[in-house]
């Protein structure tokens, strides 16, 4: 232009401009997203509407599963309402199986050691030809235990196709229990042990709460007998030298020296026995007998815990409703028998048996393996007497221990391994035949008598792909014409199940009834058993005093991993271990003393710390493990838990070390492999190695403010707090606000004010000139009850599938980032002189506060409180500043510092009435109001509103000990309301800051006062 | 303005300005029948079913074929089955149906552009609008049963969805962010 525009002509043409080109712009933007419908509709399917299927899964142990299909995808693994044992509920580890469903793991082809990759018609061809020039030679098929229709199938094709034979393996066997069992009462085999209705548990080192027996139930029981009636509850011991979740659960944690805790069984029989008013004369003299070489002061000076503390257990112990549970029996290698059988005598001696240790439910001997069946069948390889091998449900090439020499042995014979995911095992066999899953498998778990559990695939196998059993049936029916008339292994199994338990009139209906169901369940109720009289003078004639003196190493069994199957899942990885809180790694974990003694030094970081990685050499084997100092367990004493130490699983989960490195190579007396204490030598390498670990060790963890460490002036946190059993029903005026004690004025803490920054909701218009008000139909609120919680952390990994939450890997961890929207807080509380320190575990999630710090910090509206009470995230309008979390009083916003991908298929198993959050949104618990909204739909559906117990959180579903509450606070004849207006409830923090939070928990009850005020 | 010639260019500007953003916006790629409005979001489909005549002509119930809105979040586009159910026996050898059962044969689905999608992060359910029968499905949806090619006549913005939300509160018509934010 030849004149100089000015300013503010320039600015105006710009607007106008602007405004022009916008002005076509009104409606949202296309997607351009496609639709594909079926060819063919599912009957009974419904998109987006679940179908629930009752199954159930080798790995778990036969509990019930509802598994949660949408749109013909398993989407989330959830537990059996109906099933008695588990009812509904399911351990961390039990619903972690749908990780491996989806995983990088899975086997989608056949493969040969020399072929490579196969077509399924080689295959075939292959195993066809494999089978027939086998016919009538050595066919020996290696399998996990199996029962029923499965065990039928297994052993048909053994026998029928050749001289060879069925032998089952797993790396943990029941089988000492079976042999004292015998010994004992003459039965068979392995009892039911159930904590239902006891008053006073001894437990001589069973972990019954995270990894032994029915640990679901045992939750729930556990929980029922903490609670308290009429100034009264159950009370719970633990005997170990290393606190394990169930030690941080009882009363009392006795660190017996490892390796005495069959003189403790064998002393306090004697004693109880001696005393017992209900004993016949002659099971006292036969027990008098037994126990002649037993005596409180020797196993006193033995275990390190004094005849004094044994004679005053003994007593306790003769009080009405005891249980005594054995020890872990990776705790005992060699004492495996005569231990059970002390114990099964002392339950005898207190009337415990029909009780609580039920032989009529009891798992019969054929549902059970020992290792026996193992060590004949390397022997038979090794003398080249095996011509064919079947694999199937097992890995032995992980958890044998090195001096079999099963990879070497299993070189011998041409072996053909089905497997759904590639483990070490498939990596040694000449074949490898891609199965399909448990979950998309037709099977039977058998374990109780009473108990027979249906498994049936939920969906249509992710890869092209059989079962097994298919493969066995195909080949019987090709050696012999018309030997069977079913052409698969579904109906195999429902002929077998069908003849089995009758169909009645009408076989359909009761196979479809049964699957319905998940199996037929009916328990029988337990009786009390006469001594079996040939138990033999010296039953426990080998028992003697561990020679052990200086270092030990004991074997744990881990929660998260156990035997060392399925663990291809990140939500288990990701799952801090309940004591440690060490995530994606294994550690050998030590007292301070010991780590003095080394020259360990551990120093800390926000979420872990680096330390030295020290080398373990104990029973002829040595390995290097990272050291990791608790203050939880005995000097003298070092600990490994099982399950990690994988080289075979998909990369990511090959990790950690192998803790049935240790294991013996020759049987005990009742045919398995034991595993310690062993004597241990240590070494520290000095190599530097850096953990992730959930817990703050030294500062963290301490329930005193460590920002008040002067002397005289601890200031308790308030957010775990206890109650002590003599206080209960007695606390007048102490209503749900916490702690009203006068603090120290030098704290940081305020006293005690009433101040209010923010007004009570409740009435408060929700909009400007609208009706509506808060609370008006719902106030959701949960509530914990921290007598029952034990901090296993099946909370957690149920949020983790409900929510899509991300698993974000060790070093994200580290630097705090992990996605948990509930974690486990643990505390610990200061050990008086000589004992270990009490362990305090609380799920800590979002608190929807009704006053909360968070929502007035945002500056783009992206948090708000609900009418009904909730505190609400609307990942769209975040920018990731990231105050609310900085203002968070309970740190439990999440931020997305990535975008993160799910590996394999696992983006399969999400939910998605839930939204995937994108890199730099901020999240937390929602308290589950996608099933919230469901809730409400389906009442709507019937003209009504939402009832009590109609919606349930993911991790109310969960937990396995009844710990959590969720409903409407309005409603005063809700659960929720009944804990929340309990006397023991409040809130945390809420008495020092006054955020009103949304969640009660109700205090611990403890046996005395452990604090002062 | 001080002078013409600044005017003139002003005018000149402001309808070039104009003209970018018809261009912007866009010509359609292909002449679209009458029955669509100029410059609504008509995507092509794979086979070009005209709801004028199966639900407009011939009264064919909205429920029929999208069957799922009564009983879950979406309404569903339906199974090629059922395409089929008709079609085995009217026009079969027409060519567009022959692509019909030439998919049904080979099992394989018919991908269908959506006309109507929302983001990921919202939750809309046809269930709860659906029942009832308060709401017909033109209200939202438009006259379906005049298209030759279905076209989006709603803005499906958040502001046109709260608008309606916003007037319907008596009937029980939420107002809350999470109420759609999942």
């Amino acid at each position: 232009m030849a004149n100089k525009i000015d300013r503010r002509d320039f600015l105006a043409l710009m607007g106008m401009g602007g405004a022009a080109a916008t002005v076509g712009c009104g409606s949202a933007p296309n997607f351009d997203e496609t639709w594909k419908p079926w060819v063919s509709p599912v009957a009974g399917s419904v998109p987006y509407v679940p179908n629930y299927y009752a199954t159930t899964t080798h790995g778990s142990g036969g509990a019930g599963l509802w598994v949660k299909v949408l749109s013909g995808r398993a989407v989330k693994v959830e537990g059996n309402p109906n099933h008695p044992i588990n009812a509904g509920t399911l351990t961390a580890r039990q619903q972690a199986v749908v990780q491996s469903l989806y995983g990088t793991g899975r086997l989608r082809e056949p493969t040969g050691k020399s072929e490579g990759t196969m077509t399924w018609r080689d295959l075939d061809a292959k195993l066809k030809s494999l089978f027939e020039t086998n016919k009538g030679k050595n066919i020996y098929c290696l399998t996990g235990p199996v029962s029923g229709a499965e065990a039928e199938i297994w052993t048909r094709f053994t026998s029928e196709m050749g001289t060879g034979r069925h032998v089952t393996y797993a790396p943990y066997s029941e089988s000492d229990l079976v042999l004292a069992s015998e010994k004992v009462f003459g039965v068979q085999k392995v009892p039911r042990f159930s904590l239902a209705g006891a008053k006073f548990v001894l437990s001589l080192g069973a972990q019954f709460l995270e990894t032994w027996g029915d640990v679901t139930a045992n939750n729930r029981d556990h929980a029922d007998m903490r609670t308290v009636d009429h100034g009264h509850r159950g009370v719970h011991i633990q005997v170990e030298a290393r606190v394990s979740l169930t030690g941080a659960n009882a009363d009392e944690v006795l660190p017996a020296k490892p390796g005495s805790k069959t003189l403790i069984a064998l002393a306090l029989l004697k004693e109880v026995a001696a005393h017992s008013t209900t004993l016949s004369v002659a099971d006292k003299a036969t027990i008098a007998g037994l126990t002649a070489n037993a005596s409180l002061e020797s196993a006193g000076e033995a275990s390190g815990l004094g005849a004094e503390k044994l004679k005053h257990l003994a007593e306790s112990l003769l009080t009405e409703g005891a249980l005594v549970l054995p020890a872990e029996r990776l705790e005992l290698s060699g004492d495996g028998v005569s231990h059970h059988a002390a114990v099964l005598l002392l339950n005898k001696v207190l009337g415990a048996v029909g009780k609580h240790v039920n032989y009529a439910a009891g798992k019969p001997v054929e549902h059970t393996s020992d290792h026996r069946g193992i060590v004949d069948l390397v022997k038979d390889l090794n003398d080249g007497k095996v011509d064919l091998l079947l694999i199937h449900g097992t890995n032995p090439a992980y958890s044998l221990p090195d001096g079999l020499g099963f990879a070497q042995a299993l070189a011998k014979t041409t072996s053909v391994a089905f497997a759904d995911s590639q483990d070490e095992t498939t990596a040694l066999a000449n074949y490898t035949v891609a199965t399909s899953h448990d979950l998309e498998s037709w099977g039977e778990v058998n374990t109780y008598t009473g108990m027979d559990m249906l498994m049936q695939p939920v969906m249509t196998p992710r890869w092209i792909c059989r079962q097994a059993h298919d493969y066995l049936i195909e080949a019987l029916r090709a050696a012999t014409p018309d030997s069977l008339p079913q052409e698969n292994f579904r109906d195999y199994l429902k002929t077998s199940w069908t003849t089995r338990f009758g169909g009645g009139a009408d076989p359909e209906k009761f196979w479809r009834d049964s699957l319905k169901a998940g199996g037929q369940f009916a328990l029988p109720e337990g009786v009390d058993l006469p001594l079996s009289g040939n138990m033999g003078a010296d039953l426990f004639a080998s028992v003697t005093e561990s020679k052990n003196t200086g270092m030990t190493l004991v074997v744990v069994d881990s929660a998260r991993f156990g035997d060392g199957s399925g663990t291809d899942a990140g939500w288990l990885h990701e799952l801090p271990d309940a004591m440690s809180g060490v995530v994606w790694d294994s550690w050998l974990e030590m007292s301070h003393q010991t780590a003095n003694d080394l020259g360990v030094h551990y120093k800390s970081g926000l979420r872990g710390g680096h330390t030295q990685m020290v080398q373990v050499k104990a029973n002829g084997q040595s390995m290097e493990l990272p050291a990791f100092i608790v203050e939880t367990i005995s000097d003298n004493l070092v600990t490994l838990a099982t399950g990690q130490g994988h080289k075979g699983l998909s990369k990511l989960y090959n990790r950690g070390g192998n803790a049935f490195a240790f294991l013996n190579s020759d049987l005990d007396e009742s045919g398995q492999f034991g595993i310690g204490p062993h004597s241990a030598e240590l070494v520290n390498t000095h190599q530097d190695y850096r953990m992730a670990t959930f817990h703050l060790p030294g500062v963290g963890d301490k329930m005193v403010t460590p920002l008040s460490m002067l002397e005289g002036s601890e200031v308790r946190r308030d957010l775990f707090q206890t109650i002590s059993l003599a206080s209960v029903g007695h606390e007048g005026g102490d209503h749900g606000g916490g702690h009203h004690e006068v603090m120290d004025p030098d704290s940081t803490f305020p006293i005690h004010v009433d101040k209010d920054w923010y007004p009570e909701r409740t009435d408060d218009p929700v909009y400007k000139d609208r009706d509506e008000t808060f609370y008006d139909d719902y106030k959701w609120e949960l509530s914990f009850d921290l007598n029952r919680c034990t901090g296993c952390g099946s909370c957690v990994t149920a949020c983790y599938a409900e929510n899509n939450l991300p698993v974000v890997g060790k070093d994200q961890v580290a630097k705090g980032r992990e996605m948990s929207w509930v974690r486990i807080n643990r505390y610990l509380e200061k050990a008086e002189h000589g004992q270990l320190p009490k362990v305090r575990a609380m799920p800590m999630m979002c608190q929807q506060c009704a006053s909360a710090p968070c929502e007035s910090v945002c500056p783009s509206l992206a948090t708000y409180h609900t009418k009904e009470g909730l505190n609400a995230m609307v990942y769209n309008r975040c920018v990731g500043t990231r105050y609310c979390a900085n203002n968070c009083s309970y740190k439990v916003r999440r931020f997305n510092w990535f975008s993160f991908e799910w590996e394999g298929d696992l983006n399969w198993a999400l939910n998605p009435a839930v939204s995937v959050r994108q890199m730099g949104v901020m999240e937390k618990c929602t308290f589950c109001v996608q099933r919230i909204r469901d809730g409400k739909d389906k009442a709507r559906d019937l003209g009504r509103k939402a009832n009590d117990g109609e919606i349930h959180t993911a991790c109310q579903q969960a937990c396995p000990a009844g710990a959590v509450r969720f409903g409407n606070h309005e409603d005063k004849n809700s659960k929720v309301y009944e804990w929340a207006s309990d006397a023991r409830a409040y809130r945390a923090l809420d008495s020092h800051i006054k955020t009103k939070p949304g969640v009660t928990y109700l205090k611990r009850v403890v046996l005395e006062d452990e604090h002062h005020g | 303005m001080r002078d013409k010639k600044k005017l003139l260019s002003l005018m000149c500007f402001l309808v070039l300005i104009g003209l970018l953003g018809f261009v912007a916006i866009g010509s359609p790629d292909k002449v679209m029948p009458a029955t669509v409005p100029f410059n609504a979001y008509a995507p092509e489909q794979p086979i070009p079913y005209s709801h004028k005549l199966h639900a407009g002509d011939m009264g064919i119930e909205c429920q029929f074929c999208h069957t799922y809105a009564r009983r879950s979040p979406t309404a569903g586009i339906p199974a090629v089955e059922q395409c089929m159910s008709c079609h085995t026996n009217i026009l079969p050898g027409s060519e567009q149906i022959a692509k019909i059962a030439a998919a049904y044969e080979k099992k394989e689905p018919i991908e269908w552009v959506k006309v109507h999608d929302l983001p990921d992060f919202v939750h809309f359910s046809h269930k709860r609008h659906v029942a009832g029968g308060k709401i017909t499905c033109q209200e939202c949806h438009g006259p379906v049963e005049t298209m030759e090619v279905v076209y989006r006549e709603a803005e499906l913005t958040m502001g046109w969805c709260v608008n309606c939300h916003q007037q319907n509160i008596d009937k029980g018509a939420a107002l809350d962010c999470w109420t759609c934010h999942k």
